[in-house]
C-alpha cells in the first residue's frame, strides 16, 4: 500500500477536481427555481388572498381590512410589513387577538399552529361570520378551516375548503382557487 | 512541583487580536457573499407556489444519503439501551470498541488501537472538541449530562480530517444535544442499583418571552468498585475504583423569531473523584509500590454559536467556546484552558456546486505539574492551531452520482502545516440504495506527552531487563516526534430493503506510516552512589512504526411489527502492525488489544402501551495481548409506564456471566473485574 506518498496523492485530486469542473461546469441561473423562506411564501400567498377574496360589502371597507393573528409563530416578523399597505382600495391593518372571540371586525384570521388544540372551539366561534380563516395547521380545511397552507417536498400548496369559504358569504376568485386543491370539508 | 511563569500575557493578547481578526475577516466574506432580497408581496401566487422552500437545515442530509460510514444513536436508543454513561452507549455502534479497564477508565477506539489512551479520534459534544490534548486521548469518565436531553450521537468511522482537522483518524464521535426549545418543563431521574449506588438528574425547561428558551440541570452519579482482577484486592475482592461525578449547566436558544439569526449560548460545569491506584517506584525491593489514591477532575466550559441564514441559500456559523479542565493525581496535574474559534459558510448552491468553507483558531494554554515519576518540558505552554477547510459536493448526474472533494489545511505549533484530503463517490442507483467509496488522508499530530514527556524512575527489579541489578527505565523526550499519517480507502453500501429492513455495510483498508513506538537507545551502568547500583535504559518515542489494518462493518434493522424491532451489528478486524523489536518485546502487540470480531444483537419490545422489554447482548472476541478471554455481555431493561408523567425501569447489566476482565492484564493494579450491575430507575417528567 506504500505506491500512494501524499504529495501525488494531492496532485491528483486537484487535477481531478479540475477535471470534474470543466467537464460538468456551472449551471445557468434559470435553471434554479426561486428560494423563499416558508415564511415569506405564506406571507406572500396571504397578501394575494387579500386582493383576490371578497367579502360582503357590510363587513369590509369600514375599518380598512383587518388582519388577526391568534396565536404566535415566527410567520408574524413576515407579515407585519403589509401594515398599511393596500388592497382592493382597503388600508391593511395586522392586529394580534388573544382569543377567537376577538374576532369580531376581522376581515381574515390567521392560525398559528400552537392554537392546534383549541381549532374546532376557534371554527366553531368564528361560524357565520364573514371571516376567512387561514392557517399551516396540518388538515386544517379538512376540519372545517377555509384556506390552508400545506406543504409538498419542497414547495407549498394550498388547500381550500370551498364549502366552508361559501358558508361564510366570502368569494375567492377563480385565479386563486384554480392554483389550489379543493379539499372536501365540512363547513366551519 | 516548579512552577514557570511564561510569557502567557503577551500570547493571550496576541490571541484576542488574532480571534478579532478572524472574526473580521469571516464577517466581511460573509457579507458580500450575501444576495439581495426579492420583495416576496410583489411575487405572483404562481411564482410563490412555485418557489422552493428554503429552510437552515437544508443541509443537513438524511444519514443514508452520507457518503461515509456513518452510525446514529437515538434518543429511543439511549432510553432503551438500560445505559446510564454515554461510554457504555457506544457498546451499541458496529466498529466502535469499548471496553472497561476499571468502574472509572474505558479504553474506546474506533477501528484498532485500543488502549485508555487512545488517541486516534476525535470525541465533540455540541462542536466543542472534549479529547485532551495532553494525549489526545479521552477522559470518558468525565463526559456526561443528562442523557434525556441528548439529540442523537452521531458516529463516524473512519477519516474525518477534511472537515474537522487533526485528530479524526480513525473516526468522530459527535454528541449533540437537543435545542432548548425541545427540553422544556421538569425533568427528574432518580435510582439505585447494587454498583449504580446512586444517581439523579433534574433539569428545568422554561421560556423567557416569545422566542428564547432556557434549559438548566444538575445531576449526580455515585458508582461503585468493580471486582478486583487480583493485584490491588483488599479482603473483599472489591478493586479500588468507585467514582463520584457531578455535572450541572444550561442552555439558552433564541430562535429570533423565525428570522434568519439564531443564537445558542450553552456551558457545563462538573466535579469528578475517581479511586485509583498510583503505582510508585524505588531501587529496592519490592519496586514497585502501590498507594491508593483519588483523582480529582474539574471542567468549565461556555460555548455561544450564532447563525445567519442569507436570502442566498447561503448560511453562516460562528462558534467559540472557552474551557477550562484540571486533573489532579499523583502522577501529574494537568490544567488546561481552551479557548476555541470556528467559523463555517456554507455557499448557496452554484450550478452543480455545493461548496462548504471555513476556518478555525484554537488557543491552548496549559500547565502541567509532575511527580517523581514524569516532568514535562516546558511545563507551561502556549500553543496556537490554525486551520482553513473547504468541501465542495459536485452533482454529476442528479439523484444519482455525487463527488464529494474536500480537505483541511492546519498550521500547528509542532509540525507546522498539514494538509489533509478527501475524496468521496456517491452513487445512488436508486432511492433506496446508495453505494460510496472514499479515500482519505488524516493525520495525528503529536500530543504534549510525546513532544514533551520525561520519565525520570521507573524501575523494574533485577532480571526483567538485566540480570544481577535493578533498571531504570527513562523516556527522554523527543523534540522531533512528528505526525502520525494515515490514508484510507472505504468502501460502503446501504439498502432499504423494504419499509421495515435495513441494512448498511462498510470495508476498509487503512495504510499508516510513521506511528509512534519506542526506540532503545544505549543502555549504561550507575554504580553506587546517590541511587543503589543499576543499569539504565534509555528510550525514545519515535515515529518507527507502520501498519495496514483491514476490516468491515455490517448493520441491520428489521421492524418485525410495530411492537418489535430488532438491531444487528457485526465488525471484523485484521491489524498488521511493522516495529522493530525491543529487548525482545514485540510493539506489535497492539495488534492483540482490539476484538477481531464482536457481535450486537438488540431487541426493543413494546409489549403493550405500558410495558416495554428491551434486550441487549454483546459478544466480544479475546485480546490475546493480555490474555483477556472473550466475553458475552446482556443487559435487559424493564420499562413500566405509570402514567403519562410517570416511568419506571429496572436494569440488568451483565447478566448471567461472572465479573469478567474487558481490557488490561490481571496483574495490572488499575485492571478490575467487570461485575452484574442491576438498579432501578424512575423518571418523572411535567
Amino acid at each position: 500500500m506504500g505506491f500512494l506518498r501524499s504529495r501525488k496523492f494531492l496532485g491528483f485530486l486537484l487535477a481531478l477536481h479540475l477535471a470534474v469542473l470543466g467537464v460538468c461546469g456551472p449551471v445557468r441561473a434559470q435553471d434554479q427555481p426561486l428560494q423563499l423562506y416558508e415564511e415569506k411564501i405564506k406571507a406572500g400567498l396571504l397578501y394575494n388572498f387579500l386582493k383576490y377574496t371578497s367579502w360582503p360589502t357590510d363587513s369590509a371597507g369600514k375599518g380598512g381590512l383587518r388582519v388577526c393573528l391568534l396565536g404566535d409563530g415566527p410567520f408574524d416578523t413576515y407579515l407585519y410589513p403589509l401594515q398599511g399597505r393596500m388592497a382592493q382600495q382597503y388600508v391593511i391593518a395586522i392586529t394580534k387577538i388573544a382569543n377567537a372571540s376577538e374576532a369580531g371586525n376581522c376581515s381574515l384570521v390567521y392560525i398559528h399552529r400552537d392554537r392546534e388544540d383549541s381549532l374546532p372551539q376557534i371554527l366553531q366561534s368564528l361560524r357565520g361570520r364573514h371571516v376567512l380563516t387561514v392557517s399551516d395547521i396540518d388538515q386544517f380545511a379538512a376540519q372545517g378551516g377555509m384556506v390552508e397552507f400545506g406543504r409538498e417536498d419542497q414547495k407549498i400548496d394550498l388547500l381550500i375548503n370551498k364549502n366552508a369559504v361559501d358558508a361564510a358569504g366570502l368569494n375567492i376568485q377563480a385565479r386563486l382557487l384554480k392554483l389550489a386543491k379543493l379539499v372536501p370539508g365540512r363547513n366551519g | 512541583m516548579k512552577l514557570k511563569k511564561t510569557n502567557s500575557h503577551r500570547d493571550i493578547r496576541a490571541s484576542v487580536i488574532m480571534t478579532a481578526v478572524f472574526y473580521f475577516l469571516s464577517g466581511t466574506a460573509a457579507f458580500a457573499a450575501s444576495n439581495s432580497i426579492p420583495d416576496y408581496f410583489s411575487l405572483s401566487p404562481e411564482q410563490l407556489l412555485g418557489a422552493n422552500v428554503m429552510s437552515a437545515s437544508r443541509r443537513v442530509e438524511k444519514v443514508a444519503e452520507v457518503p461515509a460510514a456513518v452510525y446514529v444513536i437515538t434518543q429511543e436508543d439511549i432510553q432503551r439501551s438500560g445505559m446510564t454513561s454515554i461510554p457504555e452507549l457506544l457498546r451499541m455502534v458496529p466498529g466502535v470498541d469499548v471496553a472497561r479497564q476499571n468502574s472509572n477508565t474505558w479504553a474506546i477506539s474506533i477501528r484498532g488501537f485500543n488502549n485508555p489512551t487512545a488517541n486516534k479520534i476525535l470525541v465533540m459534544v455540541d462542536g466543542r472538541t472534549v479529547y485532551n490534548p495532553l494525549f489526545a486521548g479521552t477522559f470518558w469518565e468525565v463526559q456526561d449530562m443528562p442523557l434525556a436531553d441528548i439529540e442523537r450521537i452521531e458516529v463516524i468511522r473512519g477519516p474525518g480530517g477534511a472537515l474537522w482537522g487533526a485528530n479524526a483518524v480513525n473516526g468522530v464521535i459527535n454528541i449533540i444535544t437537543k435545542n432548548a426549545a425541545d427540553t422544556q418543563g421538569t425533568h427528574i431521574v432518580g435510582g439505585g442499583g447494587n454498583y449504580e449506588k446512586v444517581f439523579g438528574t433534574a433539569r428545568y425547561g422554561g421560556k423567557i418571552g416569545n422566542d428564547s428558551w432556557y434549559r438548566v440541570y444538575a445531576k449526580g452519579n455515585e458508582r461503585g468498585s468493580f471486582h478486583s482482577s487480583g493485584l490491588s484486592g483488599g479482603d473483599d475482592n472489591r478493586a479500588n475504583d468507585s467514582w463520584q461525578s457531578y455535572h450541572a449547566g444550561f442552555r439558552m436558544d433564541w430562535n429570533g423569531h423565525g428570522g434568519p439569526d439564531t443564537v445558542s449560548i450553552h456551558g457545563d460545569a462538573y466535579h469528578v473523584d475517581a479511586d485509583d491506584i498510583d503505582e510508585s517506584f524505588s531501587f529496592t525491593a519490592p519496586f514497585t509500590s502501590f498507594i491508593p489514591e483519588s483523582i480529582q477532575s474539574i471542567g468549565e466550559n461556555i460555548v455561544g454559536v450564532w447563525t445567519h441564514k442569507y436570502e442566498s441559500g447561503a448560511n453562516l456559523r460562528l462558534q467559540s467556546y472557552l474551557e477550562y479542565t484540571s486533573r489532579n493525581e499523583i502522577l501529574f496535574q494537568d490544567h488546561r484552558t481552551i479557548f476555541d474559534n470556528e467559523v463555517q459558510y456554507t455557499f448557496q448552491p452554484m450550478g452543480r456546486h455545493e461548496w462548504i468553507a471555513g476556518a478555525t483558531y484554537r488557543l491552548t494554554s496549559d500547565n502541567i505539574g509532575g511527580s517523581d515519576e514524569i516532568t514535562f518540558d516546558p511545563d507551561s505552554l502556549t500553543q496556537n492551531l490554525f486551520g482553513v477547510f473547504a468541501q465542495d459536493k459536485i452533482t454529476l448526474a442528479p439523484d444519482h452520482w455525487y463527488l464529494t472533494l474536500g480537505g483541511k489545511l492546519e498550521h500547528n505549533d509542532y509540525t507546522g502545516f498539514e494538509i489533509q484530503p478527501d475524496a468521496r463517490l456517491e452513487w445512488l442507483p436508486d432511492p433506496s440504495q446508495t453505494v460510496w467509496a472514499s479515500v482519505s488522508r488524516a493525520v495525528r499530530t503529536p500530543s504534549r506527552i510525546e513532544r514533551d514527556l520525561d520519565i525520570d524512575n521507573l524501575v523494574v527489579g533485577p532480571g526483567v531487563l538485566f540480570p544481577g541489578f535493578p533498571t531504570e527505565v527513562e523516556l527522554a523526550h523527543n523534540k522531533d516526534f512528528d505526525s502520525e499519517d494515515l490514508i484510507a480507502y472505504e468502501l460502503g453500501y446501504r439498502k432499504q430493503i423494504s419499509p421495515a429492513v435495513s441494512v448498511d455495510g462498510s470495508v476498509f483498508a487503512n495504510d499508516y506510516r510513521r506511528l509512534g513506538n519506542d526506540t532503545l537507545l544505549t543502555p549504561f551502568f550507575v554504580p553506587a552512589g546517590a541511587d543503589p547500583a543499576h543499569f539504565v535504559l534509555p528510550i525514545e518515542y519515535t515515529n518507527g512504526m507502520s501498519g495496514e489494518i483491514y476490516g468491515a462493518e455490517l448493520a441491520a434493522s428489521w421492524k418485525v411489527n410495530p411492537r418489535w424491532k430488532l438491531t444487528a451489528g457485526y465488525s471484523h478486524l485484521e491489524m498488521f502492525l511493522h516495529s522493530p523489536t525491543v529487548f525482545g518485546f514485540s510493539q506489535e502487540t497492539d495488534e492483540d488489544r482490539s476484538p477481531q470480531n464482536q457481535f450486537s444483537l438488540r431487541s426493543y419490545w413494546d409489549i403493550n402501551d405500558r410495558w416495554t422489554l428491551d434486550t441487549m447482548a454483546y459478544w466480544v472476541d479475546q485480546l490475546p495481548a493480555d490474555n483477556v478471554p472473550a466475553y458475552l455481555r446482556v443487559d435487559v431493561n424493564l420499562g413500566w409506564k405509570f402514567n403519562k408523567h410517570l416511568r419506571f425501569n429496572l436494569v440488568g447489566q451483565n447478566l448471567f456471566a461472572p465479573p469478567h476482565r474487558e481490557f488490561g492484564p490481571a496483574t495490572s493494579a488499575n485492571v478490575s473485574e467487570v461485575p452484574t450491575s442491576i438498579f432501578g430507575k424512575f423518571t418523572w417528567d411535567f
